[in-house]
């Protein structure tokens, strides 16, 4: 994304000739932010502010309206996406990879979410389950949170998986030598499910380990930690013209500047800012292979 | 420094008793309904918090089993719906919080802080307690199989309750306020309308105090206090009979006693005329008695030398001496009548016997009494009796009584001379005629001075010798008296004190 230098008439005539015959976003005169959830009501309410203010200094563009768009699955995002239908999915990390891939879109931006900008994963085990490193682990039950769960499944299973492990369900790991895991449902499940022996590792973000074991520093051990990747990114569909991805990319990146903007970040899960993606943790994320895992679902 | 008494009156009584008793029966009431309502409520979160304790425990028993803190969560979220529901936690087997319902879940696998989650970890059995402000209550959930999988520990909140309470209280005292209120306005009407009768009774007592005796009170009622009025229009009605008799006696004592005062001076001025009239007569008989005395004297001298003058000049002589003792023995009455009156009178009293006297006074009167052919029947002397008297005066006052009775007695009658003796200590003397009598009003006017009867013009006299007798007679402690009938005669009598008898 590189900067473009234009002379006043130049942009003008452009601008013209992009309300004139260009299609700019899913709906004419709109734009529509996508996200993942069952519950659409909930989650409209949390994205129309941003759509809306993101529309208010597009109108250069003709974008006077802003729209949200909720699907219940990533591909279902990511056939809105290649429809046009949605212009911009803001999620985790993860799963904004699995639609960036599946929609043929690319990362933007990275969000800020409740001070996080980046996380990795890690898989800790009990001090004396005799389990060192990853290898270890084959034979051995595993706990990870959610399928969907970015750093508590895809991330850190992803991971396995690169170095050579397999997954299989609980049950059938002994034939295997395969690691068997499990969804526990949730972070807190998954550290006292592994403390109470009832698997031999868990997987979660290494923060949220630090601070769920924190008075647990003489039980557990972490035998492996995952690559860095952005906490929550912003994806943009193809096809969207690069005059108006530069003019939203440009409006994301400078909203915490201004109170307006920063009050729609504030109500927007707490988001502190958008900025750049780093180039090594965008490099992370796009090494994760996802399909492995994502067979699994 | 002495404390005055405070007085209030009966309104002001009434309505403090009526009030009192509103407050004590209805602050009685409210203070029972408040505290029954209060021990209902309390009650009612016993049960609620038993309800939860229970329900919350039994739905806990999957989640603790699975481990399951998102369904821990939920149940405890579920718990705490009810807003009384302050603390809701699920502990581990060692008392470490699982899940407190909240996503930060600060207590995460922390001891539990308290002494009471303690013993409910420690004794493993359940715990109830009541604090200030919360009901706290415990349990350890087993597995159905009996095995321990963590506790319940919940504090339920009592500020609802109190709160529920304090309303409670709140909307009775406004209650009772109102109830007070109204009491007391009803109180006062009734004291107002009880006493009312009373206060117009009182204006009226007062008016009729104050001297107003028109005063007229309704009666239009049938209890006590229409038969009140009733008795005071009587009382007033009597007071103003009893007023106008005082009144009316009042102006004839007034006038009597104008009278009385009228009668003193006149008695006064009658007092100082006769005391003038006694100095004068005193004065002037002095003042006659001297050249009558020498005309007297000169008289008598001439009747010595009576050979040398013709019967003419001797026949004039006699008259002028006769004149002159006649004109002597009236001065000398006048004379006494003036020392009585003007009390220059002196009396010597003294045992005097009656018979003496007597004798004395018959001897001087036997000649005249000859001369009218009068009998004199003597019943007196020879009894010896002495009475206390002045014998001069005693001798007077007979021969005035003797002189009388020749005077008055017809020719040829009878002078009868009675002595009695009254009571055992009087003597009574009586000397009676056979004159003509004496009417009622000569009788009347018999012992007044110088009244002489119509009749008796003709008899020589001055008029003032019975006086003269009756207040010699008084002055000697005696009583002279006069029974007399026309036609018949006359009885005068006289009593002295009875020194002794024969």
């Amino acid at each position: 994304m590189g900067d473009f230098h234009m002379s006043k008439l130049t942009k003008l005539i452009f601008k013209f000739s992009l309300l004139l015959a260009i299609p700019v976003a899913g709906h004419a005169g709109s734009i529509t932010l996508g996200s993942l959830s069952s519950t659409p009501g909930s989650e409209t309410t949390i994205f129309l502010p941003v759509a809306s203010y993101l529309a208010k200094g597009l109108a250069d563009f003709g974008i006077t309206d802003a729209r949200v768009r909720v699907a219940r699955s990533h591909a279902e995002m990511a056939d809105l996406m290649k429809q046009g239908e949605v212009d911009l999915f803001i999620d985790s990390s993860i799963s904004a990879l699995i639609v960036q891939r599946q929609s043929g879109g690319h990362f933007l931006a990275r969000r800020w979410k409740k001070g996080i900008s980046e996380y990795h994963s890690v898989i800790f085990v009990r001090k004396e389950s005799g389990i060192s490193q990853l290898k270890d682990l084959g034979g051995h039950t595993m706990g990870f949170e959610e399928p969907f769960s970015s750093s508590g499944y895809l991330l850190p299973a992803s991971e396995m998986i690169r170095s050579g492990l397999s997954l299989v369900p609980v049950g059938q790991q002994a034939q295997s030598m395969g690691v068997g895991y499990r969804f526990t449902g949730a972070d807190e499940n998954t550290l006292l499910w592994v403390l109470h022996g009832r698997l031999d590792a868990g997987a979660m973000a290494g923060n949220k380990l630090a601070k769920l074991a924190a008075s647990l520093q003489d039980e557990l051990k972490v035998i492996y930690q995952s690559r860095t990747i952005p906490y929550h990114v912003v994806v943009v569909r193809q096809g969207l013209s690069i005059l108006l991805q530069q003019a939203i990319h440009q409006r994301l990146l400078e909203m915490h500047n201004n109170s307006h903007g920063q009050q729609v970040l504030e109500a927007f899960e707490k988001t502190g800012r958008f900025d750049d993606i780093p180039a090594n943790v965008l490099r992370n994320l796009q090494s994760i292979q996802l399909d492995p895992v994502l067979e699994r679902q | 420094m002495g404390y005055r008494r405070l007085s209030f009156s009966i309104r002001a009584k009434l309505v403090f008793f009526t009030v009192s008793i509103i407050l004590l029966v209805g602050g009685g009431i409210s203070w029972f309904d408040a505290s029954v309502l209060r021990g209902q409520l309390i009650d009612h979160f016993e049960a609620a918090a038993d309800q939860v304790d229970a329900s919350t425990s039994a739905a806990l028993v999957d989640a603790l089993y699975f481990l399951d803190i998102p369904r821990l969560r939920g149940e405890l979220q579920q718990a705490q719906v009810n807003h009384d529901v302050s603390v809701a936690v699920a502990l581990d087997t060692q008392g470490r919080v699982l899940s407190d319902g909240s996503t930060d879940n600060p207590l995460w696998l922390q001891t539990f802080p308290g002494s009471i989650a303690q013993r409910l970890v420690d004794t493993r059995q359940p715990v109830h307690e009541r604090q200030a402000g919360k009901i706290i209550k415990g349990r350890p959930v087993h597995s159905p199989g009996g095995g321990l999988l963590g506790f319940f520990y919940m504090e339920y909140s009592t500020g609802n309750l109190e709160q529920a309470s304090a309303e409670a209280q709140q909307q009775r005292l406004l209650l009772a306020i109102a109830f007070i209120s109204f009491g007391g306005l009803l109180a006062w009407l009734l004291a107002w309308h009880a006493t009312k009768p009373l206060t117009c009774m009182l204006s009226a007592v007062r008016e009729i105090g104050s001297g107003n005796l028109d005063v007229t009170l309704s009666t239009d009622r049938s209890d006590e206090i229409g038969a009140l009025g009733e008795s005071i229009n009587a009382m007033a009605s009597n007071l103003r009979r009893t007023t106008t008799s005082i009144e009316r006696l009042n102006a004839e004592i007034a006038e009597r006693e104008q009278t009385e005062i009228r009668l003193i001076e006149a008695c006064d001025d009658a007092e100082k005329a006769n005391t003038a009239k006694s100095d004068f007569l005193s004065h002037m008989s002095h003042e006659l008695r001297t050249p009558l005395n020498a005309i007297l004297g000169f008289g008598q001298i001439l009747e010595m030398d009576a050979e040398s003058l013709n019967d003419e000049q001797n026949e004039s002589i006699r008259e002028i001496l006769v004149a002159g003792d006649h004109l002597l023995h009236l001065i000398n009455e006048v004379l006494d009548l003036a020392k009585i009156e003007s009390s220059k009178l002196e009396i010597f009293m003294q045992a005097v016997e009656v018979d003496e006297v007597m004798q004395q006074c018959l001897s001087l009167i036997v000649v005249q009494a000859e001369q009218r052919q009068l009998s004199i029947i003597d019943n007196i002397s020879n009894r010896g009796y002495v009475v206390q008297a002045d014998a001069l005066r005693l001798k007077q006052v007979l021969l005035n009584l003797l002189s009388n009775a020749v005077k008055y007695n017809r020719v040829q009658g009878t002078i009868t001379l009675d002595a009695e003796i009254i009571d055992g200590q009087r003597l009574r003397i009586s000397i009676v005629d056979t004159g003509k009598g004496l009417t009622e009003d000569e009788l009347a006017r018999l012992f007044k001075p110088f009244e002489r009867i119509e009749s008796d013009r003709h008899v020589e006299g001055s008029g003032i010798g019975l006086v003269i007798s009756q207040r010699l007679t008084g002055l000697m402690a005696g009583n002279m008296g006069v029974n007399s009938a026309v036609g018949t005669g006359s009885e005068f009598w006289i009593e002295f004190e009875l020194v002794n008898s024969l």
